[in-house]
């Protein structure tokens, strides 16, 4: 039977929701409520009725509820983590399994190919009461406390303790980030390879390069002020208007956050690829006679143009009209509702500017769109660099016959919590078309498409 | 969509004579939008003509269903007019009267793409049309004979089994897709110019076997399946017996349909010299009947023919049973 999800582990996080993501689309089968019980839909729904404080609250308490108790950190166990997600997948075997790094448009593309993807970055949120989320030296504090009881318990994990007061405030309120990155394949995803990849199949190593300046902790143990979003590395660590504005807004005693000074860059915590692993990778594959590859690109968002225009052209050979775009937005994501909806999809990595720049750009650059239908995740800040709900309009008003949100309320947007459970059954409701789900492609069409189209993208696929 | 065909985008090939005509004229009482198609534009716009004076408005697209870039550019002007199409008729149908190795290889094969390959040049540009709505209604005209095999006719009968086979296979395919069906039409004996305007390679004028139905009940048929979808429908009571027939003790069927052929299904009347009618050149005068009724009953259809033939069907296979049962006793 499959195992239930690790008490310690987050739902709402990009690595267990995509692994969801995925996994059900392997099976055929889409991703209402982000994977979770039907139950949280209603619940959601009933979160919106509340005044928008008492909205922020519920949101704020959530996180901490998911939390481990920091003495009870020696209880996380990485292999328990591991084949949580391995066991996840449908048993059979498959032409390639990707690993590493977390990425929205990486879901579609494993829609396409067929091929599961095993998360290298997981979050166990921890339990911090009594925290400041404009205290980051305070949390750092925290971290270097507790921290060691989970690494020693886990010699094969690095944590990367992460600190964004901005986009994660309210969440940051009541609890600690500790994203955990594995260093080696371990047994569970071992003995998920030798049953799941095909004789002479092809491991895809996940490797986004995005960097930022961390401070380090111990050996395996760097903290990360910040995180990918509206705000820049500068902003977090010197501050600035944009800061003051916010901490300003939110009723913050500080104008300016006491940032930790950073003593080197590390994979970025929540999206980055830590490189020790590919060794690992390497020795094992050679061992079992796989091949590896690697998918390298810098920003999460460089892969979404790829499998955008990769999506429009498979469509046109199909004879579709590929004419519908499905913008999903960080873990709102819906690859089986894309294929049955003959929908090009283009991921975000959140909801904020560069996000908005990312999709504008897109639209930009490349040929028009009949119908531009937009997913809007909700995480209840406006944090520093959050695109007011008019940019997004004006996103929609580039496709040439209707541009429209799909489960978002704009007069909530971004604290409209209900918008988790409404997404799905919006999307089929505002969506008629119909389409089946085609089979899965060779691996060889994407290598084929990227030598096509050498150049044009911003990522690359190398031999390890 | 709903039952309702008011504002309905409706699609009609082979809309210039025949069922075709009669059933735009049937859709335009209900008052549908109207996309009429077949080769000739001349009967086309008289066709329009009629269906606005019955209430119906519509534009004319002249077409050769056989050539698949012009099905694809008839969706095309009608997505491109209406923005959408929710129910797509295909009834184009020509036909040839003659023994296989008798007749023109050319003729033969002209008979499968206007009639086999245009229906699946129809069903696939509506079909992607549908998928992109997530609704539509695909109508296949096919015959009785998609049930019952018939000589002198294989091109036809082969055709509108394949027909048959081409609507239970999109059935299924389409099962992902519940806003979207698929119906066949079954009629019997029709009382059109089909007869007439056939490639005929078997020296005696063709004409329509008895009993002969009226093109209007065909196209009564289709507005109902356009509002309450089902799999099949006969129209013409013959037509439904006859494949209960040919299914129960197919030798028998067979045989009836042989003899029904061979006695009823030419005139009489002098010979004439062999052709390929309107296969490759469009003719006619773009009339709804064929004159076959009137000829045989004063234009109003033979009920009792019908019920006779019924009669037999249920009435022989019966004796037979008896007979088996009586012998084993």
């Amino acid at each position: 039977m499959r195992p239930s999800a690790p008490s310690y582990l987050a739902d709402f996080d990009s690595a267990s929701a995509m692994l969801r993501a995925t996994s059900n689309i392997l099976k055929n089968k889409d991703f209402p409520t982000l994977g979770k019980s039907p139950v949280l839909k209603p619940v959601t729904r009933s979160v919106n009725l509340l005044p928008q404080g008492a909205r922020e609250q519920v949101y704020a308490i959530g996180g901490p509820m998911e939390g481990q108790a920091p003495s009870k950190l020696d209880q996380i166990d990485a292999e328990t983590l591991s084949n949580w997600a391995a066991q996840r997948y449908p048993q059979r075997r498959h032409q390639a399994v990707m690993i590493g790094s977390s990425n929205g448009a990486l879901v579609n593309l494993a829609a396409a190919f067929d091929i599961p993807w095993l998360p290298q970055t997981f979050f166990t949120p921890v339990r911090h009461l009594t925290g400041d989320n404009d205290d980051p030296k305070g949390a750092m504090e925290f971290g270097r406390r507790y921290a060691p009881l989970l690494l020693e318990a886990n010699p094969e994990l690095q944590l990367h303790h992460m600190h964004d007061a901005s986009q994660d405030r309210l969440m940051v309120k009541y609890m600690d980030y500790f994203r955990v990155k594995r260093l080696t394949l371990g047994k569970a995803y071992e003995y998920f390879l030798q049953t799941h990849l095909e004789p002479g199949g092809t491991i895809l190593v996940v490797d986004c390069q995005r960097k930022w300046p961390t401070t380090r902790i111990g050996e395996r143990h760097v903290f990360q002020h910040g995180a990918l979003g509206g705000a820049s590395e500068e902003e977090f660590l010197k501050g600035g208007k944009r800061v003051e504005a916010f901490l300003e807004r939110y009723d913050s005693n500080v104008r300016q956050w006491d940032s930790p000074e950073p003593d080197s860059e590390s994979p970025e915590a929540e999206w980055g690829y830590e490189p020790a692993l590919t060794e690992d990778i390497k020795r094992f594959a050679a061992q079992r006679g796989y091949k590896v590859k690697r998918l390298v690109f810098t920003e999460p968002e460089d892969l979404s143009p790829l499998v955008a225009d990769f999506y429009r052209e498979w469509y046109r050979a199909r004879g579709m009209k590929a004419n519908r775009l499905l913008v999903e937005s960080f873990i709102l994501l819906e690859p089986y509702w894309a294929l049955r909806t003959g929908s090009v999809p283009f991921w975000m990595t959140f909801n904020m500017d560069p996000s908005a720049e990312a999709i504008e750009h897109y639209l930009d650059s490349h040929e028009g769109y009949d119908d531009i239908n937009l997913m809007l995740f909700n995480n209840g800040v406006e944090g520093i660099g959050f695109p007011q709900m008019d940019r997004w309009k004006r996103v929609l008003e580039r496709a040439r016959r209707r541009g429209q949100l799909i489960g978002v309320r704009e007069d909530l947007h971004p604290r409209d919590f209900g918008s988790l459970g409404r997404y799905h059954t919006d999307l089929q409701k505002k969506i008629p078309a119909r389409y089946p789900l085609p089979g899965p492609l060779p691996l060889q069409r994407l290598v084929s498409f990227m030598e096509r189209k050498e150049g044009q993208y911003k990522v690359e696929l190398v031999a390890a | 969509m709903g039952s309702k065909l008011h504002d309905a985008v409706v699609v009609i090939t082979g809309a210039s004579s025949g069922i075709g005509r009669a059933t735009a004229h049937a859709f335009a009482r209900a008052g549908a939008t109207l996309v009429l198609a077949a080769r000739r534009e001349e009967a086309l716009k008289d066709a329009l003509q009629e269906c606005e004076r019955l209430g119906g408005r519509g534009i004319v697209v002249p077409t050769d269903v056989g050539e698949a870039e012009q099905v694809d550019m008839l969706c095309d002007k009608a997505v491109e007019r209406y923005g959408r199409i929710d129910i797509w008729v295909n009834n184009t149908a020509v036909t040839l009267f003659g023994r296989l190795e008798e007749t023109p290889r050319d003729a033969y094969e002209k008979v499968i793409q206007t009639n086999l390959l245009g229906y699946v040049n129809g069903a696939r540009a509506a079909i992607r049309q549908f998928r992109e709505q997530g609704s539509g209604r695909l109508i296949n005209v096919a015959s009785m004979v998609s049930h019952a095999g018939q000589p002198f006719t294989s091109a036809y009968v082969t055709s509108k089994w394949g027909i048959r086979g081409l609507s239970e296979c999109l059935r299924m395919e389409l099962a992902d897709a519940p806003g979207i069906t698929v119906s066949t039409v079954l009629p019997a004996s029709i009382d059109t110019p089909l007869f007439q305007l056939g490639a005929n390679y078997v020296g005696r004028p063709a004409k329509a076997m008895t009993p002969v139905y009226p093109p209007e009940q065909v196209a009564a048929g289709i507005v109902h399946l356009a509002r309450y979808p089902m799999r099949e429908l006969f129209v013409g009571n013959a037509g439904r017996m006859m494949a209960l027939l040919r299914t129960l003790i197919p030798p028998l069927g067979e045989k009836m349909m042989e003899r029904k052929v061979k006695s009823d299904h030419f005139s009489d009347a002098l010979p004439i010299e062999p052709g390929p009618g309107n296969l490759f050149h469009s003719q006619g005068d773009g009339a709804v009947r064929g004159g076959w009724l009137e000829q045989e009953h004063g234009g109003q259809p033979d009920s009792r023919a019908g019920l006779a033939l019924a009669a037999a069907v249920v009435a022989v296979p019966l004796a037979c049973y008896l007979y088996h049962k009586r012998r084993e006793a």
